[in-house]
């Protein structure tokens, strides 16, 4: 031990601070040290004497003095109690409040916003079914006005006709008619179901296809007619 | 033969302690006994030993418990404002103010039982601020008034009041922050816990900062040629 840390030792000895293993190592120092000796001998008078030093009295009449200046000054302003703050006036409620509204905004934006994508493909999807039986259904319409239009026509010409194409027509309208009913049945049995009734637009098509083959069949052919034609 | 070689190593085993040796080398005078420890603990006690019905009814405004705890801390504050000012006019006005901080903010203090650390809190920080307010009391000078007290009373005193006297000289020459640790922990006696507490630094600092301040009361008495 050197006789710099022996007198950081003995500093914390004279005050009984020193752990058992460092006095050791002190005492064995100090046994071979007389300056460290004198260093203690020194710190201890002065510690000592500080300890004796004597404690000054104030004069007589501070007490007095005190006194009167306490009474000079004015008296505290005792603030009434206010009472007590409603929960959610409470700083912590606002901060929590702040917290659970940004984390709901989050949620919205990742649920509701641009990066979903599982909303955006169910949404839509529901608006293209509606708009696609909308316009189904305004096909349709086209699609008997037209048919009711030809047939019109072609009953008017009826007359005209090859007698022979009139049976292979008035058959062939049966098929188609047969199964325009049994479309139609599966679409009001299923209205959702785009495929009844694209089954029936497609029936409609070829009644319609027919019977404008009958109008133009009437319409270029002579009175006479051609009775090869092939619908 | 070897001995002759290296002198020094065995100078030195001869000079180790053997249980003999360690007695005649190492006497009891220079060991700290427990009677020292004890004269702080008293003091201690004595300052704490106090009813603590005296805060209660001081906060509550009764002059009688006020005047009570002054007379009780009188002579603590006063020594230590002292210490710190070494001179006691300046000691009074800085004893009065402290009371008077004392007395007006003791209605923030919870606990009764922590008004000692407190009321010390505020009497060493009221002498702090003094003492940075009139920056010509940290020069280290000893006010002419006490020199001449000094002087006057030399004559036909002993050596262990000469001591003292001098030591108090030695004190006055220290730095604030060396002679509050001084100040506080070997004449008022408080545990280096404590002092970190009331100046509002660390127990390292407190410690190391008494070292550094005995070391230089030594110093100073040993050129006197006092110890």
């Amino acid at each position: 031990m050197r006789c710099l840390q022996a007198k950081k030792f003995i500093n914390e000895y004279i005050d009984g601070d020193l752990d058992a293993a460092r006095k050791a190592r002190l005492e064995d120092h100090l046994s071979r040290c007389s300056d460290c000796r004198k260093v203690l001998k020194d710190l201890k008078t002065i510690v000592t004497d500080a300890q004796g030093l004597e404690e000054p009295s104030p004069p007589d009449n501070t007490w007095q003095k005190i006194e009167s200046r306490l009474e000079s000054r004015q008296p505290f302003v005792t603030f009434p109690e206010l009472p007590a703050r409603k929960w959610y006036t409470l700083p912590g409620f606002r901060y929590a409040l702040a917290a659970a509204a940004m984390v709901l905004i989050v949620i919205g934006v990742l649920t509701l916003g641009p990066f979903s994508p599982q909303p955006r493909g169910i949404v839509p999807e529901i608006e293209n079914q509606d708009y696609t039986l909308a316009k189904l259904e305004e096909a349709e319409q086209h699609y008997q006005m037209a048919i009711k239009a030809l047939g019109e026509a072609v009953a008017a010409r009826q007359e005209q006709l090859d007698p022979q194409v009139a049976e292979i027509l008035r058959a062939n309208l049966e098929i188609i008619d047969k199964s325009i009913s049994a479309c139609r049945e599966a679409v009001l049995s299923n209205p959702a179901d785009l495929d009844s009734r694209h089954y029936l637009l497609a029936a409609y098509k070829e009644k319609a296809d027919l019977l404008h083959q009958v109008v133009d069949l009437n319409g270029n052919t002579s009175p006479a007619g051609n009775s090869d034609t092939t619908l | 033969m070897i001995q002759w070689f290296y002198p020094e190593i065995f100078a030195d085993i001869e000079t180790r302690i053997t249980p003999r040796s360690y007695d005649r080398m190492f006497p009891d005078e220079f060991m700290m006994t427990e009677k020292d420890d004890q004269k702080v603990d008293l003091r201690q006690k004595k300052r704490r030993d106090f009813p603590l019905e005296w805060v209660k009814r001081s906060r509550e405004g009764n002059n009688q418990a006020r005047e009570a705890l002054y007379q009780h801390f009188k002579s603590a504050f006063f020594s230590l404002a002292y210490r710190y000012t070494y001179n006691a006019a300046a000691a009074e006005d800085l004893l009065q103010d402290i009371f008077i901080k004392i007395f007006t903010h003791i209605h923030v203090l919870d606990q009764d039982e922590a008004f000692t650390g407190w009321a010390y809190r505020i009497a060493v920080n009221t002498c702090l601020s003094y003492l940075r307010s009139r920056k010509t009391a940290m020069k280290k000078t000893v006010p002419l008034n006490d020199v001449e007290i000094f002087l006057a009373d030399e004559k036909g005193v002993d050596s262990e009041k000469m001591l003292k006297k001098s030591l108090d000289e030695a004190i006055c020459s220290l730095s604030v922050k060396l002679r509050s640790v001084f100040i506080l922990h070997d004449i008022q006696g408080f545990k280096h816990e404590e002092i970190a507490l009331m100046m509002g630094c660390s127990i390292g600092t407190s410690k190391s900062q008494l070292f550094k301040a005995r070391m230089k009361i030594r110093k100073q008495l040993e050129c006197k040629q006092l110890i």
